[in-house]
């Protein structure tokens, strides 16, 4: 079989130089073959990168400075002669695709920009073909796909330490001449070989090597060019065979610039790199053996599960309890520093205890993603998906479901997006339609609250929290309604057929600390930033809500709302009358009045109104009020709580201000207001009702559709207060109230 | 209730959170209200959630002819 021809490109003027513009660099490859760790490497982003296919699902740019290396360019490049010292490229990595056959989305994004179709971004001025060393023959088929662009193409060989590991040889001289481009080995974790790819990209842009035929076509391609599938057999049978030829070719590379000790050990020359990795993955393989075996595999998630929930709630409790004295401390500081007053109040009552109440919970964030990202980082989470492939496939959607579904337990918008990785429109459809019913980490705090308020130190079998438990089976609630919805919509509107799944299992890795701790880190800080933002915004507005109007300036109605509220406490003097008794009874009149100043507030007026409606549900008004306030974030219903219930005023106790502000509530007919059954009863609320706003800004944009968009806040809101309605009701019932 | 320091300062905090809710629910209200991909990825090909798998057969890839994206 003939080699590929090198041409030198140098007749061809650079269109990046001749506009003056940035050069545009690409980084195309298989998924996971570790594009996005290279791009992190070349432009000191960050962006996500973990141990399964389909992370990347958009094109994501940064800046790579170009500059030669101290040590002088490895390729020999003399920089002066048509680039700057300091030229800046755009990098651009793209989603992961094994083809440009490209199906799905994510895969025509990739194709898209690759082919210079995409809006704001110019053709690619190099390509960077990122392929995986540790699976050659894989990768090259996309590889050889890219030098049909007939642009400018550097090959790099990423994961390079694993393949030497594996005693895996691989000839880069030998591969580079084969293929007729620069072959460039790289190691992300250690940077080596950056330099000598930045080289190999300032020499493509300056004299490209381009490759100008291609041995694995036939002669009769041409004729295949505008062929259909449907077309007559001859058609077909030229277009296998010019496939066949692109692999023999393929194989034909691999066996080349492979170690020839290492191929005969596994018969001749027929013996791939393939092979290779087979048998150096014996420790993947005998995990996986029990790993996605379908009744001990099953186990061993729930089981995985159950012990990440167990290890949240014991690990977080001690500095959960320290950042919750610490803003106790600072709302009492603060109360005692300042005159007392509307201003002192917002402090303490609204920002402290609005702000504190929620990020209180920041040491279960971290924990819930320090899980999450270790299970993505060791490769166990495209087990998950391939043990979850029977289940999704019994309701009828696509395999690849699960990796979007997955990605929503910690937020369901990038779940939403990751579902760009399915082909079917309608099993896309279907998954974004049930991506929010994954519990994602917004919902924790207030499963959290509720367990410490109603579950805490209660342990199942001697040794099981039974908090853990309740927030394992609010997960699983997310996850069967999913399945009954999915079941009913692939049955009626989204009637589709289901394709098969296939899916890559990426080698178990252990998790490189640098990549979780950026995964904690990013998401702890956006939990911060949200909290010092909206949910700051917002727990200033409820403060204000609450606040206004003042007793004193009530008139007419609200007065004998007011009136009504204090008589039935036996103060017949109104609100006015707790300043006037002494003691604990003016402690109890206090209380009294700030209960009836929260009646009459606009806030409260507006749970009174919505009361009707929820109080089947077990809800009283001042539950009301955070329900909708949760609409804006769900976090912010702990906010308003802490708002509510007035808990700042109360900073300098101990830290269960708020639940023992829960336990004491009352309902008008003296009746608690809160108890076990209502907990519940709120968290199922809270597990099924579509609370987030971006959620439904990304499923309208990611659906097209308002009508679908409608549709999924509209069935989730039905089904939340239906099952919250049924469980409050049934426990009742059942004798739980 | 007298008109204080601490009044205005409430009055100022409140009003500027309520621009600032303000503000993000008008820029979500837009962001729902965008045409078909506008903003909808980083991408920008106007494609995202109106996706039709590719009819054209995959043979159109592996030719030696350019630009296979053209022929969709």
């Amino acid at each position: 079989m003939s080699t590929s021809t090198l041409t030198p490109h140098a007749a061809t003027p650079h269109t990046a130089h001749r506009s003056n513009r940035n050069p545009v660099v690409m980084l195309a490859g298989n998924p996971n073959a570790g594009k996005t760790s290279l791009f992190n490497a070349l432009t000191g982003l960050r962006q996500k990168v973990a141990n399964y296919p389909g992370v990347t699902v958009e094109r994501v740019e940064g800046q790579w400075m170009l500059h030669a290396s101290d040590n002088g360019d490895a390729s020999g490049f003399d920089s002066s002669q048509s680039l700057s010292q300091s030229l800046m490229a755009r990098v651009i990595d793209l989603p992961g695709l094994y083809s440009l056959d490209a199906l799905s989305p994510d895969e025509q994004i990739a194709r898209c920009c690759l082919a210079g179709e995409a809006a704001g971004v110019p053709a690619p001025d190099v390509i960077i073909a990122v392929v995986d060393a540790t699976n050659l023959e894989r990768n090259l088929y996309l590889v050889t796909q890219l030098l049909e662009y007939r642009k400018p193409i550097v090959v790099t060989l990423t994961m390079f330490d694993t393949a030497t590991r594996r005693k895996l040889k691989i000839d880069t001289a030998q591969l580079a001449a084969r293929l007729g481009v620069p072959v460039v080995p790289v190691i992300v974790s250690t940077q080596h070989g950056l330099d000598e790819l930045r080289a190999a990209v300032r020499q493509e842009l300056v004299a490209p090597s381009v490759v100008e035929s291609f041995s694995w076509q036939m002669d009769d391609a041409d004729k295949v060019t505008n062929a259909t599938l449907n077309a007559d057999d001859a058609t077909w049978n030229a277009w296998q065979s010019s496939l066949e030829a692109r692999y023999r070719w393929i194989e034909d590379v691999v066996a080349d610039a492979t170690d020839s000790t290492t191929e005969s050990n596994h018969n001749g020359r027929g013996s791939t790199a393939h092979s290779e990795i087979n048998n150096a993955d014996d420790l993947t393989t005998r995990i996986d053996r029990w790993v996605t075996h379908k009744v001990f595999g099953l186990l061993i998630f729930v089981g995985l599960m159950l012990l990440v929930f167990q290890s949240i709630f014991a690990w977080a409790s001690l500095p959960m309890d320290l950042i919750d004295n610490g803003f106790g401390a600072l709302g009492a500081g603060i109360r005692a520093a300042l005159p007392e007053g509307l201003f002192t109040d917002l402090l303490v009552d609204g920002i402290i205890a609005g702000v504190g109440g929620v990020l209180v919970f920041l040491p279960q964030i971290c924990l819930l993603f320090l899980f999450i990202a270790l299970l993505e980082d060791t490769g166990y989470m495209a087990r998950a998906a391939f043990l979850m492939d029977r289940l999704m496939r019994g309701v009828g959607l696509h395999g690849k479901a699960f990796v979007p579904l997955l990605s929503s337990f910690a937020c369901a918008i990038p779940g939403i997006m990751a579902t760009r990785t399915i082909e079917n429109p309608r099993d896309r459809i279907a998954t974004i339609m049930i991506a929010p019913l994954m519990s994602c980490s917004a919902r924790l705090p207030v499963y959290t609250l509720m367990i410490a308020a109603f579950f805490a130190d209660r342990r199942v079998f001697g040794f099981l929290s039974l908090g853990a438990l309740i927030i394992l089976v609010m997960y699983a609630l997310g996850i069967v309604a999913a399945i009954v919805v999915a079941t009913l919509l692939k049955r009626t509107l989204l009637r589709a057929p289901t394709p098969p799944l296939v899916m890559e299992l990426p080698p178990y890795r252990v998790p490189q600390l640098r990549v979780v701790a950026h995964t904690v880190m990013s998401r702890a800080w956006m939990f911060i930033r949200r909290a010092g933002t909206v949910i700051l915004a917002i727990s200033i507005l409820l403060w204000g809500l609450v606040t206004f109007p003042r007793t004193a300036q009530l008139t007419g109605e609200q007065q004998s709302a007011v009136t009504q509220s204090v008589r039935e406490t036996g103060l017949e003097n109104g609100a006015t009358a707790a300043v006037d008794v002494a003691g604990n009874d003016g402690a109890e009149a206090n209380t009294q009045s700030q209960g009836a100043q929260l009646r009459g507030s606009f806030a409260g007026r507006f749970g009174q109104f919505i009361e009707p409606a929820i109080a089947p549900l077990g809800f009283d008004w001042r539950i009301g009020i955070g329900l909708i306030s949760s609409f804006a974030a769900r976090e912010v219903f702990v906010s308003t709580m802490s708002i509510v219930y007035n808990v700042g005023s109360d900073a300098t106790e101990e830290d269960t201000s708020l639940i023992s502000a829960f336990t004491d509530a009352r309902r008008d007919d003296g009746s608690p207001a809160w108890t076990p059954l209502v907990a519940v009863s709120l968290m199922v609320f809270f597990v099924l009702a579509c609370q987030c706003m971006s959620t439904v800004a990304i499923a309208r944009r990611e659906t097209n559709s308002w009508a679908w968009t409608l549709f999924m806040v509209a069935y989730m809101l039905v089904l939340a207060y239906a099952a919250s309605f049924v469980t409050y009701q049934g426990g009742r019932l059942l004798g739980f109230a | 209730m007298t008109l204080d320091w601490q009044i205005l300062l409430v009055a100022l905090v409140i009003t500027t959170a309520g621009m600032y809710v303000a503000r993000r629910l008008f820029q979500r209200v837009k962001s729902l209200t965008s045409k078909s991909g506008d903003g909808s990825c980083a991408s920008g090909c106007g494609s995202c959630g109106n996706v039709t798998t590719n009819k054209q057969p995959s043979v159109v890839q592996i030719t030696r002819q350019a630009t296979p994206a053209k022929r969709r």
